[in-house]
């Protein structure tokens, strides 16, 4: 655990709105990622992450470390992803699929794991300058060099030049993070 | 799996994916690899570049959508209890204040040894009670307010919140069929559209919205008074087209007023947006800072305090060189009150002050003949001012 890790949490329980935003940018992501092995739709995803945020705000004064703010969210995120799939089951009357509770119990911490892993990893792309994550994120997106030069106005050279960098960092980085095939072309 | 051992192997997976574990570890990781058919699909997952990619594009918020998803909660966590604490600490003042105040003040009719009329006793007029009705497009009525309600068409409501965000796709025709939020006297309401977009709503005001948008822009109608936190999108512009005057914007926070009779204005605090007449004329660009208002067949632009436009929407009624018709307007719609005159002249009285709108009524217009020349007879929700 990082430090002042516990003084957040201190700040978070006596309902300081910076703790709480620090707390939003560490686990929001993870999250969502969490969320979408449950449901698909990146709308109902981003409400459940939400909702997540609001219920731990309105215990926050139980909180005395990371790890219970962190197993609260992901249970808060589960717990909504489960009922909103039940009550879909009901409106459209589904009959598949009934888990388990011990099964479901033990892949929810390797689910939990994953988001966990890939928001550390993460952490990489975050490090980037500005203005080569915003290129990256942008070829992420599937826009062309050319589309991204005259979005940004900046020339082809340029956006060439981030990717690289981008794509070069990552890998020095991610050393063992492999890929079938380089999507980030031109480096 | 142990929270301890859960600890572990994440710290494991993260460094194998740097190349800092050693062949101890990796043996160890190994294990937990083979524990499990899932886990080993779940392990070239997790170290699988296009699989990291894709959860930055899709998961990996820009700074600009992070920002607009906290402000979300912001509204429903920190800055809900700072509207509930005002409330209770309003409630609390009054029971130590208002004796005070009536003390002084009769003190203050003896000295001058005026003919101060008695405000009579009457039931007390409360403030507004957030609360909305939405018509649905095929002219459906729903009442709306606090209690958690799934709309048919996939909204949601809650707190006083009417969300689209979850709304159902709509077949494309639909696209000019629109839904109506109507804020009555004595409400306020906040509106989330299908963009995102934060529309809080004040009393007396309607706002008529696709549940999606279509098309190249993103256009709504507004009669009364709103604030609008817009969810930027240079592709699709948001239109607030309000009372003759149409407000294009480039991502931003602003105020519009459009109450009938009033002049249509548009109070700019954050961003970028052009005005012009719905009849056309040219655009002109706001400011932050800067007021737009419609004036025959122009459009005048000064600057202002936009505190004084937008506090309406943070509990306050803010009044600054206001003459008494335009501050009774405004209490008439938060209260509900009818208002009379007995006495033309008084209408042009100034005053200043900032008052909390979560008072009830008969503290606010105390506070107001206090400083003012006029006076207030209350009955029920009428009141005659001389």
């Amino acid at each position: 655990m990082e430090k002042g890790d516990e003084d957040i949490i201190k700040r978070f329980a006596q309902g300081d709105e910076r703790a709480f935003r620090v707390l939003y940018d560490r686990y929001a992501a993870g999250l969502r990622y969490f969320a979408s092995k449950y449901v698909d739709d990146d709308a109902e995803i981003e409400d459940i992450v939400q909702d997540a945020f609001v219920a731990l705000w309105e215990k926050r004064a139980d909180f005395r470390e990371e790890t219970s703010v962190k197993a609260y969210l992901y249970q808060a995120a589960r717990n909504d992803c489960l009922n909103l799939k039940r009550h879909r089951k009901v409106r459209e009357a589904y009959a598949e699929q009934v888990m388990q509770a011990g099964e479901e119990s033990e892949s929810f911490l390797d689910r939990m794991l994953e988001a966990e892993v890939y928001t550390a990893l993460k952490e990489v792309f975050e490090e980037l300058p500005p203005a080569c994550k915003t290129v990256y994120r942008m070829s992420l997106n599937g826009m062309s060099h050319e589309e991204i030069a005259e979005e940004l106005h900046i020339t082809v050279n340029t956006v060439k030049k981030h990717k690289n960098n981008a794509n070069h960092y990552m890998k020095e980085r991610l050393k063992r993070v492999l890929s079938l095939f380089i999507l980030l072309s031109g480096c | 799996m142990q929270s301890q051992e859960y600890e572990r192997i994440k710290d494991l997976a993260v460094r194998h994916a740097q190349g800092l574990t050693d062949e101890a570890e990796e043996r160890e990781l190994q294990a937990w690899r083979e524990s499990k058919p899932e886990r080993e699909a779940m392990f070239r997952r997790m170290m699988s570049r296009q699989q990291l990619e894709e959860n930055i594009r899709r998961f990996a918020k820009t700074p600009e959508e992070e920002e607009q998803a906290w402000q979300q909660i912001l509204e429903r966590t920190v800055r809900r209890e700072k509207r509930l604490r005002v409330r209770q600490w309003t409630r609390v003042a009054a029971m130590f204040l208002l004796p005070v105040a009536a003390g002084v003040l009769a003190w203050w009719a003896l000295e001058r040894g005026s003919q101060r009329t008695e405000i009579q006793t009457m039931a007390q007029t409360l403030p507004g009670k957030a609360g909305a009705i939405l018509v649905l497009p095929q002219g459906e009525q729903v009442a709306l307010g606090e209690k958690a309600v799934a709309l048919a068409g996939g909204m949601q409501n809650r707190d006083y919140t009417l969300n689209y965000r979850t709304a159902d796709e709509t077949p494309e025709k639909a696209e000019t069929t629109l839904h109506l939020l109507r804020i009555p006297r004595g409400g306020e309401y906040t509106l989330v559209l299908a963009d995102s977009t934060v529309v809080h709503l004040n009393s007396e005001t309607e706002l008529r919205y696709p549940a999606h948008f279509r098309g190249k822009e993103r256009k709504v109608y507004l009669r009364g008074e709103a604030y609008f936190d817009v969810m930027p999108n240079a592709e699709k512009p948001f239109i607030v087209e309000a009372g003759g005057m149409d407000v294009r914007v480039y991502g931003t926070e602003f105020n519009v007023t459009a109450y009938e009779g009033e002049s249509v204005r548009t109070v700019l605090v954050e961003g970028k947006v052009g005005v012009k007449t719905t009849e056309g004329s040219e655009e002109v660009q706001l400011h932050p800072g800067q007021m737009a208002e419609r004036e025959g067949n122009g459009i005048v632009v000064q600057e202002v305090d936009t505190y004084t436009y937008t506090a309406w929407k943070d509990g306050k009624f803010v009044f600054e060189e206001e003459n008494i018709e335009r501050i009774m307007e405004r209490l008439a719609r938060w209260y509900n009150l009818n208002v009379f005159y007995a006495n033309e002249s008084v209408k042009n009285q100034l005053f200043n002050g900032v008052l909390t709108r979560f008072t009830e009524v008969e503290d606010i217009l105390r506070v107001i003949e206090q400083t003012a020349t006029v006076e207030f007879e209350i009955k029920g929700n009428t009141v005659i001012v001389k």
